[in-house]
């Protein structure tokens, strides 16, 4: 039999169901790795009832339980909350923060049977590419030590690709599960905007922000997404429509499929590290007898400015509310209440976010609000429309998911417009709300993985699914 | 010199509903410290604002009756800055496309323009202890109508009376309309009054000065008198008006610069992503046409032309909602417009004016009032009746009976009585007919009295007696 | 952009800046709004993207229960009679 760490989500489930494996012995295979691990600094906390849920789930299992997730271990981004357990976002500020009420995706982890081991290293406040602007240090990428596993997700993208956890749940605003997943050598979904509810995930930017996503394989990525999208009441945002079987859909066939290539996309990819993996790809699709449009999305380029306009305006306002009052820390070296506001927000938050808050409420600020965040919205809608008309010619829309492979710890954090640089292909999916897997292909630089992103309509991540299964098991051949 | 005065209203009430504006929790006056709270109240980290359908509901409610245009899409914007009071450091407030726009209400003669009334959220309550402010995050997310006059359009709000008048009508619009209970010592209704001079007859606007939260009708009144007077004083002596916002101090009957525009705060709105837009269509406006309870000025048209009251009767009864309601409840019942109002304007509104509330249903007072319009109580005894029972629950006609003050013999006993005794004094029927004397007629109606040992109603007999003798 | 209006937007965003935090803040910053303006110059007219949702699928008003009151205030870092308190606000 396969060591438990290598099983799939799928094959987990199934054996403990089975009763061939006890959720508790999955759950302990899981914690070792974890602890083995350790010096990648994936995760921040593993929790210590995890073991004793694992049991709770074998009895109910005895007793005719039989949830989606039955025993399936789950690492969870930072910034997601679970009722009684720390959610620090990896900021100083909330370092102490107990979550008081459960978000709505681990309300419905916990009803599929799914065991939460732990919290996953990020940047603060979801804020980076790296990992590097965590309050508890960078996260190592697993195939390279000394290189960032990307971010802001990198602990749950890490986590995954080192075999702690089968499925771990990172957060999306402009690339923040895919470029990780990239790095890392794993799927990393970003569903439709609206796709799963925000209710209980700490705001970055309202407008943008998404649960995403990793895995190991394709069938495991559709799992999740079975069991955490949906509507629901608590997010006005999220979305009344149809959530599919999934994983019933995989394996179909995707001989009708068309593959759209945006003429602006290659252009952009010119002499970037990225431009020989994204041309492979295509001719790898073209062998595989699956057509390759021709399409053109006009303003793609302005998508990384809109993205550090409307991102940080919101961000600006959503992080208000941490203001060493209510539940965050509160700095001892205030006397009043304007000290107490600037001195623990200065005190409690790290540079990248602080930057974020100054630029969003310069964008907002009168005088400037109909130049930046006004035209941004506007751009937004162009983008969309555009996609829109895309999507008329194909089924799918192919991108990079990063310039290149991943780079070295401290090589770029001095300048932010280059760091921001790297989210330049991933942005436009947040900003045009549609949906987009980002799947391990090819190797770049020091033999270290790439991926490609497959969009789709929005909410159509069955097409994503299909045609990522059929590529999964393509290049398995 | 001579001064137009232009006057400005921005009003808030809070609406009637059963949860707050972005929550489910209970919109409720007067609980325990952040009891009414959940994670949106508190704004913890994840919690995300819920829009209450009938908050839109009622501030379109209001809109209507104000006669507003009503948008057909919202949106909610975010008013951000930081204060305790406000958990998420943002009011969730309406900016460029508010639910109505373009009402108006008449005050006196004139016809009052109102820019809008949008739809925000309350903040929570601060209450200073000596060395502390602690916070109260309750009213934290209850909802919120903003009215805006037009002060850039004639006419003009001009003098502090036109402006009560204007909250005054405005308060019975919103309580008749089921809006909002307008309970001013509860801060259900709050007012900031903008003031602007201008030299009599020009064109060009003075600079506004604005007074925020001022508590109460009468210190409003008191502190736009003490600002149109600060005002003259300073452009008289050929000083310029600073704009700034002041804050009415009751106490000392003087205000003082809280701070200036240069100090104005850069509130950064922008659509609040938490939120959809909300269209509304002609049919949800339909609907809430259709579902508007008659509101002071119908009424009173009803009064005047069904009832047959006059203006001063109605308008009376009219001023409290309460009463006007119970009033209505009584026709219902026993449909004696003027007969009832009587009652109303004098007793019930004595009382009131008294009590501050009615203590009496509409069951009993019926009762009271029918039986004295039959005769069978006297006015007077039923007046003490109303007293005895006012505010105890009693019920009227068995107290009535335990003080026997009813006339309880039926008319027809009393005239078999009456016709009996007029045939036993024949002869001083016979006197009366000669002599006309007023006193032989009390004779006669003491002895139907003596014979019906009381409980006939000495009137009724006074009256038949005069209709039998004449 | 000054080393001024870099104060206006610390004061706004209730943010305390050394000088020299400041004046490496104004480079970085200068960058960004370069990025920023690639969009303000864009050659696009047309509304904002909007998202709506009719009347009837806002939320009934029901009241719910709230929190208890001890699991509001957990993790709050000062607490005086269920209130959450400051330093007294001077107006």
């Amino acid at each position: 039999m396969k060591e438990i760490i290598k099983l799939s989500a799928v094959e987990i489930r199934d054996k403990v169901l089975a009763k061939e494996l006890s959720a508790k012995q999955v759950c302990t295979a899981f914690i070792e790795q974890i602890k083995k691990n350790e010096k990648y600094n994936a995760v921040l906390e593993v929790f210590e009832d995890a073991v004793f849920k694992a049991e709770e789930i074998d009895k109910k299992i005895s007793s005719g339980f039989s949830g989606k997730l039955a025993g399936v271990p789950i690492i969870i981004k930072d910034n997601i909350l679970y009722k009684g357990k720390i959610c620090s976002c990896s900021s100083k500020f909330l370092e102490n923060y107990v979550a008081q009420y459960d978000s709505t995706v681990v309300k419905k982890l916990l009803q599929e049977g799914a065991i939460i081991l732990g919290r996953a290293n990020m940047d603060e406040f979801a804020m980076g590419s790296s990992t590097e602007n965590s309050a508890f240090g960078v996260t190592h990428n697993p195939i390279d030590f000394d290189r960032v596993p990307g971010g802001s997700s990198g602990g749950s993208a890490c986590a995954v690709a080192l075999d702690m956890c089968p499925i771990a749940l990172g957060t999306e605003t402009g690339g923040s599960v895919r470029q990780p997943a990239s790095y890392c050598g794993v799927y990393g979904l970003k569903p439709s905007y609206g796709r799963i509810s925000r209710y209980g995930i700490v705001a970055f930017a309202s407008s943008l922000d998404q649960v995403g996503i990793f895995s190991k394989n394709v069938q495991d990525n559709a799992l999740m997404l079975e069991v955490i999208a949906g509507k629901d009441e608590n997010d006005s945002t999220s979305a009344n429509e149809k959530v599919e079987n999934y994983t019933q859909e995989l394996g179909g066939n995707v001989a009708s499929f068309k593959v759209g290539v945006p003429k602006e996309i290659l252009q952009m990819s010119k002499g970037l590290p990225c431009e020989n993996n994204i041309k492979n790809f295509l001719e790898f699709l073209k062998a595989k007898k699956i057509e390759i449009v021709d399409v053109s999305i006009k303003e793609i380029g302005l998508g990384l400015a809109t993205y550090y306009i409307i991102a940080p305006a919101e961000a600006a306002s959503n992080l208000a509310r941490f203001d060493g009052v209510k539940y965050t820390t509160r700095s001892k070296n205030a006397r009043n209440l304007q000290e107490i506001y600037k001195k623990s927000r200065s005190e409690g938050f790290g540079k990248e976010v602080k930057r974020r808050i100054m630029l969003g409420n310069y964008v907002l600020s009168s005088g400037f609000y109909d130049a930046y965040y006004k035209k941004a919205k506007a751009v937004q809608n162009e983008l969309i429309k555009q996609f829109d008309d895309a999507f008329k010619q194909c089924d799918i829309i192919v991108l990079p998911t990063t310039i290149g492979t991943a780079y070295k710890i401290g090589s770029k954090s001095n300048n932010p417009v280059d760091t921001y640089k790297e989210d330049i292909f991933t942005v436009t999916a947040n900003i045009a709300g549609l949906p987009s897997l980002s799947i391990p292909f090819g190797k770049g630089e020091n033999n270290l993985p790439l991926g490609v992103q497959l969009m789709a309509k929005k909410f159509d991540e069955k097409s994503i699914y299909k045609l990522a299964k059929f590529i999964e098991s393509s290049l398995g051949e | 010199m001579q001064y137009d005065v232009i006057i400005g209203l921005e009003v808030h009430a809070e609406l009637k509903t059963e949860s707050k504006c972005f929550c489910s929790c209970k919109n409720e006056y007067g609980s325990s410290p952040n009891r009414n709270c959940c994670p949106v109240c508190m704004a913890l980290p994840g919690a995300l604002p819920v829009l209450n359908k009938k908050a839109v509901e009622q501030t379109i409610r209001a809109g209507l009756a104000l006669g507003f245009e009503i948008n057909q899409t919202a949106i909610f914007e975010r008013k951000n800055y930081f204060y305790p009071d406000l958990s998420k450091a943002y009011q969730i407030s309406q900016l460029e496309k508010p639910i109505c726009i373009n009402g108006h209400l008449k005050v006196f003669d004139k016809e009052i323009p109102i820019n809008r009334i949008h739809l925000e959220e309350d903040a929570g309550k601060l209450i200073h202890q000596d060395d502390l402010s602690m916070i109260d995050y309750n009213r934290c997310g209850v909802p919120l109508i903003e009215l805006v006059t037009d002060a850039l359009v004639e006419p003009h709000i001009e003098t502090a009376d036109e402006a009560i008048e204007f909250l005054t009508k405005l308060r019975q619009i919103y309580i008749y309309a089921g809006v909002a209970d307008c309970e001013m010592e509860k801060g259900q209704m709050r007012a900031d009054v903008n003031i602007s001079l201008r030299p009599k007859g020009s064109k060009e606007f003075g600079t506004k000065v604005e007074m925020k939260n001022i508590m109460g009708f009468k210190s409003i009144h008191r502190a736009i008198n003490y600002e149109i007077e600060r005002q003259k004083e300073i452009l008289d002596d050929g000083g310029v008006i600073v704009q700034e916002t002041r804050k009415w101090d009751n106490d000392k009957g003087e205000s003082y610069s809280l701070r200036t525009k240069e100090n104005a705060e850069d509130y950064r709105y922008f659509p609040d992503p938490d939120l959809l837009a909300v269209n509304i269509s002609n049919e949800e406006i339909q609907k809430i046409k259709e579902s508007m309870p008659l509101l002071p000025d119908q009424l009173k048209k009803v009064f005047l032309e069904e009832y047959g009251l006059n203006e001063y009767d109605s308008d009376v009864i009219l001023a409290n909602k309460e009463v006007s309601d119970l009033y209505r409840a009584c026709l219902e019942m026993y449909f004696q417009p003027k007969s009832v109002a009587n009652w109303f304007t004098t007793e019930i509104l004595a009382r009131i004016k008294a009590e501050d509330k009615i203590q009496i249903d509409k069951e009993n007072l019926v009762w009271i009032i029918k039986s004295v319009d039959e005769k069978k109580i006297r006015r007077n005894a039923a007046k003490d009746l109303l007293s005895y029972i006012w505010g105890t629950g009693l019920n009227a006609e068995a107290e009535a009976k335990k003080q026997g003050i009813m006339a309880d013999m039926s008319s027809d006993a009393v005239f078999e009585i009456l016709d009996k005794v007029l045939q036993e004094k024949a002869s001083v029927v016979d006197q009366f007919k000669q002599e006309q004397d007023p006193k032989i007629l009390n004779y006669l109606v003491g002895q139907v009295m003596k014979e019906t040992r009381g409980k006939a109603n000495a009137q009724e007999v006074m009256e038949k007696l005069k209709e039998r003798l004449s | 952009m000054d080393i001024e209006e870099i104060k206006h937007l610390a004061e706004l965003s209730k943010l305390e800046f050394s000088d020299e935090e400041l004046a490496s803040f104004y480079d970085e910053f200068c960058s960004l709004i370069e990025l920023a303006n690639t969009v303000k110059d864009a050659d696009i007219s047309g509304s904002s993207y909007v998202e709506s949702v009719d009347m009837s699928q806002l939320r009934e008003d029901k009241a719910k229960e709230s929190m208890p009151v001890d699991l509001l205030l957990q993790n709050t870092p000062a607490v005086k009679k269920d209130c959450i308190v400051v330093p007294r606000i001077l107006e």
